[in-house]
């Protein structure tokens, strides 16, 4: 199983994906429906997800992954970005404890390292 | 009788007026709120035309009144108009009662969450939005929030273990979790920070905390409350 590389992070919290065609703001019973299929692909799911969190859209992100999760529980990618998601909501503890549950051999030391630390509060000064 | 009720709150839960109460479509009226975006497992619908509980499908549109309960090692997870979320857990039950959006206005909910796990996530976030859930031991009232809630012996066993809980005497099919999420004070995106009102069902005079500050058990652990009778 392939490790998933540093530069993740940087995609995980920086990258702006295009999603033309994904109605991210749907308002409509068919553009949500639209919506949840995304999630039906692993990749496609994640990438909304990431789109939603880029506009500042965290909780529906969240609930992005864990829709994409319930379809691919084994997606190392969507487990580990919504426990970082959790601590972007400002619930380090919950985000915390998913990082911690997460099995190390998916994950490269470096990455569970920054993702840790992007969970712990700010220090000042 | 019932025993004195006991309530834990911690993290800012603010006071939420929740007054919206809309004229109840006729029972012929279906107002379609949102649709099944996961199903896993088994999971059931029934209303008031489907009374016998009939196998829910995903992309099924879910309507006022609508009844969902899930099986063992079952979920769901509805998405609504607004894109609020109801991720709901194995072995529970949940009723829409009422979900009302205008993209001009904003959203507000009435729901009843009977037995099991699940969690909520807002939506959009402008607006004014607000949100209702009828447990058996109390109301949460609920904005702007990710939200865990726990109904039945499953939340005793975790509360019990709880520091700021501790041993409780309580029914456990009564005994309610409430766990926010977020978002904190500290969060990302510009979110407003979650708030959340648990009122007892017995209590009418809601005992809210609206801060940390104000209410010491959430200095030890943030984001619970705990209710039982």
């Amino acid at each position: 199983m392939p490790q998933f590389p540093r530069k993740f992070l940087a995609w995980a919290s920086l990258a702006c994906v295009s999603l033309a065609s994904a109605p991210l703001y749907a308002e409509t019973l068919q553009e949500l429906e639209a919506l949840s299929d995304l999630s039906f692909d692993e990749t496609a799911g994640i990438a909304a997800a990431r789109a939603q969190a880029n506009q500042g859209g965290y909780l529906e992100a969240l609930a992005t992954l864990e829709r994409v999760l319930a379809v691919h529980p084994k997606s190392h990618e969507a487990r580990l970005i919504h426990a970082i998601y959790l601590c972007k909501i400002d619930d380090r503890r919950g985000g915390l404890v998913e990082i911690s549950k997460l099995k190390k051999k998916h994950y490269s030391k470096e990455l569970l390292a920054e993702s840790r630390a992007m969970c712990e509060p700010a220090k000042e000064g | 009788m019932r025993k004195p009720q006991t309530l834990f709150v911690s993290l800012a839960a603010g006071s939420l007026a929740i007054s919206t109460l809309l004229a109840v479509p006729s029972a012929a009226q279906q107002v379609e709120i949102g649709s099944a975006a996961t199903v896993v497992g088994k999971v059931n619908i029934s209303n008031a035309k489907i009374t016998k509980p009939r196998k829910i499908e995903r992309r099924q549109r879910i309507a006022w009144g609508d009844l969902i309960g899930t099986g063992k090692k079952s979920q769901l997870q509805i998405l609504l108009l607004d894109r609020s979320t109801f991720g709901i857990g194995a072995r529970s039950s949940l009723r829409i009662d009422r979900f009302v959006y205008d993209p001009n206005e904003g959203r507000s909910f009435f729901a009843t969450f009977f037995k099991g796990a699940m969690r909520f996530f807002s939506g959009r976030q402008d607006g004014a939005n607000s949100g209702e859930i009828e447990t058996p031991a109390g109301r949460i009232g609920i904005r702007g929030t990710a939200l865990d809630l726990l109904v039945g012996k499953e939340a005793e066993d975790i509360a019990q273990d709880e520091e700021f809980v501790g041993k409780v005497d309580s029914d456990k099919g009564e005994a309610t979790l409430v766990i926010l999420r977020g978002p904190g004070a500290g969060t990302a995106g510009g979110l407003n920070p979650g708030l959340v009102e648990v009122e007892g069902g017995g209590n009418r005079g809601a005992r809210s905390a609206r801060s940390c500050r104000l209410y010491p058990p959430c200095r030890r652990r943030a984001n619970r409350a705990f209710l039982h009778f």
